[in-house]
């Protein structure tokens, strides 16, 4: 029985996000060149309107990091889990967990690459939104 | 501001959101009197989703006896109550009334915690923060690591900062943590986003607090406690971290004072009590940095050497502030200047401040995407 | 030769989740005595996926290192075959999914393929005949999160992985690492092995499983293969059975006439578990991590139902560049970290009810 529909994942979001989660594509002002990673309309630096998509790369490092031990519901068995405040090599930043590793063998400065995950699965209607997360680097 | 009405911060088993709305209102009128009322501001985060009500604002008019006088629910995450009475503030400016009721009013107790966690997470950005589940106290937790990784902070500062905010919300019968706790309580306190312990965290509450605002010659008609506004400013920041060139800036905050001091005409060291945003205890750190109260990264100095403390020359949250008061999400700004009033009126008790002139009262919402700042002043 | 084909690897990639229970703890759970199990199935440990792994991710990883040693443009590629038993959903194809991520063109042939432990090879043999037959380059994928019931002697081995390839022909004019040059499947009906629509663990017949099944399959799909090449097995320097537990492939090695020194990078089972569909697969993918030109490879694959794939292989000079241009499949089986029993409960999503 399915009883939750209107708090379930939304296809159409899940559909159109997919593209940046996928691939973590980016952003750059064509006038004043800054790269972002939100995705606007308009250049937060110098409200160009004029924005294209850019590759970011799939390496970067931790700028901060927590360890979630009071989740959402839906994260409750993942639990504890390790975010990351992650700036990749262009210099923007994002937010992803971090896999694949303790929490102790977290640091501030740590490289880390791409890995591609699941990010959320809506446990009602099994709709999944995949996309980045990321792992210690494998050298 | 002319009157107000507040209950005790908590968790109200008995009473739903409406009924903690009604609550406050009767409260203020058992001060003020029946006044005439044109305009009526509900803050409220949580209406929709924990009490499953759109159009809370006319609902609750209704519910006050307010027939026909317009009502409208104002949303600014955590920041409501104060962007509530912003809102209010300039419509009484505008020459359009003379006075509007503002209502905060929330109910976090209504689901389990990890739905109100799910909640709050509502707070952060929905496409780049939350989804990965991230929670509002795991991106204070964030801004807490690279704080004292930055600036080499000893934990026992935020620790300290904590006590306080205990030891002053034992003498505010409206607050919800009335007791008193030791560094060692909080050091083996629990890990809720690490860094975050509980006890830097604001508790999960109900509550609900009115406050009348009035144009000064309708606030003499009614009132014999008056204290003026001075300034009401309002600013917002990147809504994402991630777009922040420093996620140890709250510059929501910083733009929002220094338009509030330009406005009122006032200089930092005229004001005499800070009413600051603790939702976190990082987060009074950067807000008192931010509002230009310490230098970065010194805030643990001045807290460890009581510079805050309530008999200090700069009183922070004397009620308790957020991490004991309670922080009833979108009734948390009514509530802190509803107990600036207290202070500037001399009716705050056991919690009062002697004399003080001026009060800056700051109310932030989500991760600092919106700030409302409030400079009251004693009329003289 | 009869029934000779050409087909290149141009690339090829493998995945292992970082995660690991041991034959110990498992056996520790349940009371029995671990070197009992040990001894029965040949292994020590298998491979976990996390919570927030499935079939899906496990390919892109490995489709990630396979594109990086082919070189090839992931708009170039003009098709993408799947084998799994483990679907993210039961009605949704995984092929499309990893199309996406990978950023490959949506001008592609795609499907998902099931054949129990054989879709890999399956969607390999699928991929040789697209680019035959339309030239161009394909990807192929064998990957798994395999299931396998509390209790049941499948929850020792069934473990999870992906192998990945990209496959070209003479037409694709790229440097190839190795040749597949003849093919044959031999299948039949016969249930060892199954799952019921719904179910969220498979059945096995226990014994049945061994020689009317695997063995039947194995030898007979090498046996006909080796007959048609004319190669006797002390031509192979490489060999690679499908490997459900370590003492199958070893007996049938033994039944064909290989020695254990062949067996030397193709047999990973021990360390990983049983990956399904990613599993023989990932044994060809070692053996290319560690292979030199001139090497003859015999890969056989079997999947319950029953069938097995057999290849014949023939690595090329390009193959030295080629391994230095990504991670080897080494460094994922070393990676590791070990989990206890409740952990690899809540990490198999068995807490969700």
């Amino acid at each position: 029985m399915r009883k939750r529909w209107l708090l379930v994942a939304s296809a159409p979001q899940v559909w159109r996000e997919s593209k940046q989660r996928y691939k973590l594509i980016g952003f750059e002002c064509e006038n004043c060149k800054r790269p972002f990673f939100v995705e606007r309309v308009i250049c937060p630096n110098c409200k160009s309107r004029k924005i294209r998509e850019i590759r970011l790369g799939a390496e970067g490092t931790v700028e901060s990091f927590t360890v979630i031990f009071n989740p959402p519901k839906k994260f409750e068995y993942h639990s504890p889990y390790i975010i990351g405040l992650i700036k990749l090599k262009k210099g923007v930043k994002v937010i992803g967990q971090i896999v694949d590793c303790l929490p102790q063998e977290v640091k501030v400065g740590l490289e880390v690459e791409v890995s591609f995950r699941i990010v959320s699965k809506d446990e009602d209607t099994g709709l999944i939104m995949y996309g980045y997360k990321f792992r210690p680097k494998i050298y | 501001m002319a009157g107000y009405g507040l209950i005790r911060v908590g968790e109200h088993w008995n009473k739903s959101l409406r009924h903690l709305g009604a609550e406050v209102y009767l409260d203020l009128v058992s001060r003020v009197g029946e006044v005439k009322i044109n305009k009526v501001y509900v803050s409220s985060l949580f209406a929709a989703e924990s009490s499953h009500q759109y159009l809370f604002a006319p609902l609750l008019a209704d519910h006050l006896g307010l027939e026909h006088v317009p009502a409208t629910r104002v949303e600014a995450g955590d920041a409501s109550g104060g962007i509530a009475v912003h809102e209010a503030f300039l419509s009484i400016k505008s020459g359009m009334f003379d006075s509007v009721l503002v209502i905060g009013a929330e109910k976090m107790t209504e689901h389990v915690a990890s739905i109100s966690t799910e909640s709050r997470a509502k707070l952060l950005d929905s496409k780049y923060e939350s989804p990965h589940g991230l929670t509002l106290a795991g991106t204070y937790a964030l801004m807490m690591r690279e704080y004292m990784d930055k600036y080499s902070v000893p934990r026992e500062a935020f620790g300290m900062f904590s006590v306080e905010m205990h030891k002053n919300a034992v003498n505010n019968p409206y607050a919800q943590l009335r007791f008193p706790i030791t560094l060692e309580k909080y050091f083996e306190s629990p890990t809720t986003a690490d860094p975050l312990k509980l006890y830097d965290c604001a508790p999960i509450s109900d509550g609900a607090a009115a406050l009348l605002l009035t144009s000064l010659d309708y606030g003499k008609e009614i009132s014999d406690s008056l204290v003026e506004i001075k300034a009401s400013s309002a600013a917002t920041d990147n809504f994402s971290i991630i777009d922040r060139d420093s996620i140890l800036e709250l510059k929501s905050t910083s733009k929002a004072l220094e338009e509030a001091l330009s406005e009122a005409k006032v200089k930092r060291r005229n004001i005499d009590v800070l009413e600051i945003h603790d939702s976190f205890t990082i987060a009074a750190f950067l807000s008192l940095e931010s509002l230009g109260f310490s230098q970065k990264g010194k805030t643990h100095e001045l807290v460890l050497n009581n510079y805050f403390s309530k008999d200090s020359d700069l009183p922070v949250n004397p009620g308790g502030g957020l991490k004991a008061r309670g922080h009833p999400m979108g009734a948390t700004g009514v509530y802190q200047l509803v107990e600036s009033y207290m202070q500037l009126t001399g009716e705050a008790g056991h919690f009062q401040v002697p004399d003080p002139k001026n009060i800056l009262v700051q109310n932030m919402g989500g991760t600092g995407s919106i700030t409302a700042v409030h400079i009251l002043s004693r009329i003289e | 030769m009869k029934n000779k084909i050409d087909v290149d690897i141009l690339g090829w990639g493998g995945y292992v989740p970082i995660y690991r229970i041991s034959v110990d703890e498992i056996s520790k759970e349940w009371g029995e005595n671990p070197l009992k199990w040990r001894k029965m199935l040949g292994l020590c440990e298998k491979s976990v996926p996390s919570l927030d792994e499935d079939s899906t991710t496990l390919a892109v990883e490995a489709c990630k290192i396979c594109l990086k040693r082919a070189q090839v443009d992931p708009s170039e590629i003009t098709a993408i075959y799947v084998g799994t038993e483990s679907k993210a959903y039961a009605v949704k194809p995984t092929s499309t999914i990893i199309a996406q991520a990978l950023g490959l063109s949506p001008s592609i042939s795609s499907a998902d393929m099931e054949f129990a432990c054989k879709a890999g090879t399956e969607a390999l043999t699928v991929c040789m005949s697209q680019v035959i037959s339309r030239g161009g380059v394909g990807l192929a994928i064998g990957t798994d999160t395999a299931q396998g019931r509390p209790k049941d002697p499948l929850e020792y081995s069934a473990g999870a992985g992906a192998a990945a390839f990209i496959l070209g022909s003479k037409h694709s004019k790229r440097e190839s690492a190795a040749k597949i040059l003849f093919h044959y499947s031999y299948v039949t009906d016969t249930p060892d092995f199954w799952r019921k629509n719904g179910d969220k663990y498979p059945c096995h017949a226990e014994r049945f499983t061994g020689s009317p099944a695997y063995f039947k399959h194995t030898v007979n799909a090498a046996r006909t293969l080796m007959k048609t090449v004319g190669t006797n097995p002390s031509d192979y320097q490489h060999v690679i059975f499908h490997q459900p537990n370590g003492k199958f492939p070893l007996k049938a090695a033994k039944l064909l006439g290989f020695v254990k020194k062949q067996l030397k990078y193709g047999l990973l089972v021990d360390k990983i578990g049983n990956t399904y569909s990613a599993n023989s697969l990932l044994g060809l993918v070692s053996v290319l991590d560690n292979a030199a030109p001139g090497d003859k490879i015999l890969l056989v694959s079997f999947g319950s139902g029953a069938g097995s794939d057999a290849f014949h292989l023939e690595v090329q000079e390009g193959i030295s560049e080629k391994k230095r241009l990504a991670l080897p499949l080494e460094k994922f089986i070393n990676r590791k970290i070990n989990v206890s029993y409740g952990s690899y409960v809540r990490k198999r999503a068995m807490l969700y009810v």
